[in-house]
């Protein structure tokens, strides 16, 4: 490894510039005799081309947003590109760039891993990479990529670091954006799988055939299902309310029916709303479909909501399922089940509704009324 | 070395809090704690009634979501933590994703094992004598 480290001859000013074939080139002439007027003209040539030269390495420096440095370890003077100012939060020529002008705007939970990546560079191959963030006095946060290496006298002496900064801000983000992304998926999928499974046991404690028990099971699988699609197809998506009670009615083969009114203006639900009214919905549409509105020719359901708005308050959304002309019956098994329970007590619990669910003799009559915090008043 | 699943799961007299916000998980764990003979306090499904029950009821031991409706219950593990009682934090997150602070609670994953729940509970309540 110690032959890849670079190592400088007699001072790095003059072991650059001696070498340079602009000054064998006029070494050249001289040597040829030539006057000293040529030899100026020459020299004037030359000193334009490296100024040309210059401007386009600065040009491209500034175009690429590159924030250089050169250290010189022994003097402990620093040159910085105006980038590099930039980067670091001064105005340009603002400060004496030099090391602690730099350490100063490290963020403080970065300063030490970085110092400490520089030591080791500095100590080992002389290659130094590290990502870092940078805290300007006006308090923004920059995440950057540093790149640099030292180089040695014969002595394995280091001498001189030169390196070029950048700002990978925008890809730290994502990076960030990506695993929130992950962990909370990872959190919805386990989430509805423990869900599933709780209404998986409560459809069997429930009782009744086998038959039975897979249709309510799947039943309330697939009201769980459709509105995760809907959710899930667009991120932050809201779902409306008279769409959900129409696909759970088409879900019953019931889209169409004469029997059932819907009556409310358009109100977007959020997913977790979407999830569990649907979830009601599907209860009182099965139960209705069983033993309520939709098994009688003769009976109705009016499905109506409104929303409040309330001053100082979210707005509030009143949704009445009402039967009508459903003979009288006994109270069933179903209306101490599953759905009643979770109408009676899983709504208010998860959403924070007051809920109303009677079995009269006209039919099942239902009151929900929620907060909706999502919708502007 | 004992599994808890062998271990006595018994949490008669105990008094503890449930914090979950999905209405079916938290009523299981409720229910898992009640069959096994312990008191339960809540469940509750939101961070600032977790955080009421936390600071003023008498309690022997919790079981709190990570992640709350109105954000994550590390409050609430602060306060528990500040009285000496022992809480299990109920996950669907991996370690990586959970705030360093919390990272070494005891945690059981989603979707929990219920015969296990109690089980850790007794564990975590160590060789406390159960009245």
């Amino acid at each position: 490894m110690q032959q890849q480290v670079p190592v400088v001859e007699d001072g790095i000013a003059e072991g650059l510039v001696s070498g340079s074939p602009a000054v064998a080139r006029l070494r050249g002439l001289a040597r040829s005799g030539a006057s000293g007027e040529r030899i100026v003209q020459q020299a004037e040539v030359e000193l334009a081309a490296q100024r040309e030269s210059e401007e386009r390495l600065r040009s491209a420096v500034e175009a690429g947003q590159l924030a250089l440095w050169e250290w010189n370890l022994d003097s402990g003077e620093m040159h910085w590109s105006d980038e590099n100012y930039r980067m670091l939060g001064y105005p340009i020529g603002a400060v004496e760039p030099n090391y602690h002008a730099w350490a100063d705007r490290l963020h403080p939970e970065d300063r030490a891993g970085t110092e400490a990546a520089i030591r080791a560079a500095l100590n080992g191959d002389g290659k130094y990479r590290h990502e870092y963030r940078i805290l300007r006095p006006d308090g923004t946060i920059l995440w950057t990529l540093g790149r640099g290496s030292f180089s040695y006298d014969r002595v394995r002496r280091p001498v001189r670091m030169i390196g070029a900064m950048i700002d990978i801000t925008d890809r730290r983000n994502a990076e960030a954006s990506r695993s929130m992304l992950i962990g909370e998926l990872q959190h919805r999928v386990r989430n509805i799988l423990a869900v599933v499974r709780s209404i998986f046991a409560r459809t069997v404690e429930a009782g009744g055939a086998i038959d039975d028990i897979a249709l309510h099971f799947t039943g309330r699988l697939d009201a769980l299902a459709r509105t995760h699609v809907i959710a899930t197809r667009n991120p932050g998506a809201t779902l409306d309310l008279e769409n959900l009670l129409r696909e759970e009615l088409l879900a019953a083969g019931f889209a169409s029916d004469p029997r059932v009114t819907l009556y409310g203006p358009d109100v977007p639900l959020d997913s977790k709303s979407a999830e569990i009214i649907g979830l009601a919905l599907h209860e009182l549409t099965t139960n209705a479909v069983k033993y309520g509105a939709l098994n009688f020719p003769n009976a109705r359901i009016e499905i109506s909501w409104v929303v409040n708005l309330r001053y100082g308050c979210d707005p509030q959304l009143i949704l009445t399922w009402r039967e009508q002309g459903v003979p009288i019956v006994e109270v069933l098994p179903v209306h101490q089940g599953f759905g009643s329970e979770f109408i009676r007590e899983g709504l208010p619990y998860r959403l924070g509704a007051e809920t109303e669910l009677v079995f009269t003799g006209g039919g099942a009559r239902c009151t929900i009324s929620l907060p909706l915090p999502g919708i502007p008043a | 070395m004992e599994s808890p699943l062998n271990m006595d799961t018994s949490l008669s007299g105990l008094r503890v809090l449930v914090v979950e916000d999905e209405y079916f998980i938290a009523t299981d764990v409720a229910r898992a704690i009640t069959d096994a003979g312990a008191d339960v306090v809540g469940p509750v499904p939101q961070l600032d009634q977790g955080l009421a029950l936390a600071d003023c009821e008498q309690l022997d031991a919790a079981v709190l979501d990570v992640h709350l409706e109105g954000g994550f219950s590390y409050a609430i593990a602060e306060s528990l933590t500040r009285r000496g009682v022992p809480y299990l934090l109920l996950t669907g997150y991996d370690s990586w994703a959970l705030p360093e602070a919390l990272q070494d609670a005891p945690r059981l994953t989603k979707p929990i094992q219920l015969r296990t729940l109690t089980a850790h509970l007794r564990a975590l309540l160590g060789d406390a004598p159960c009245p």
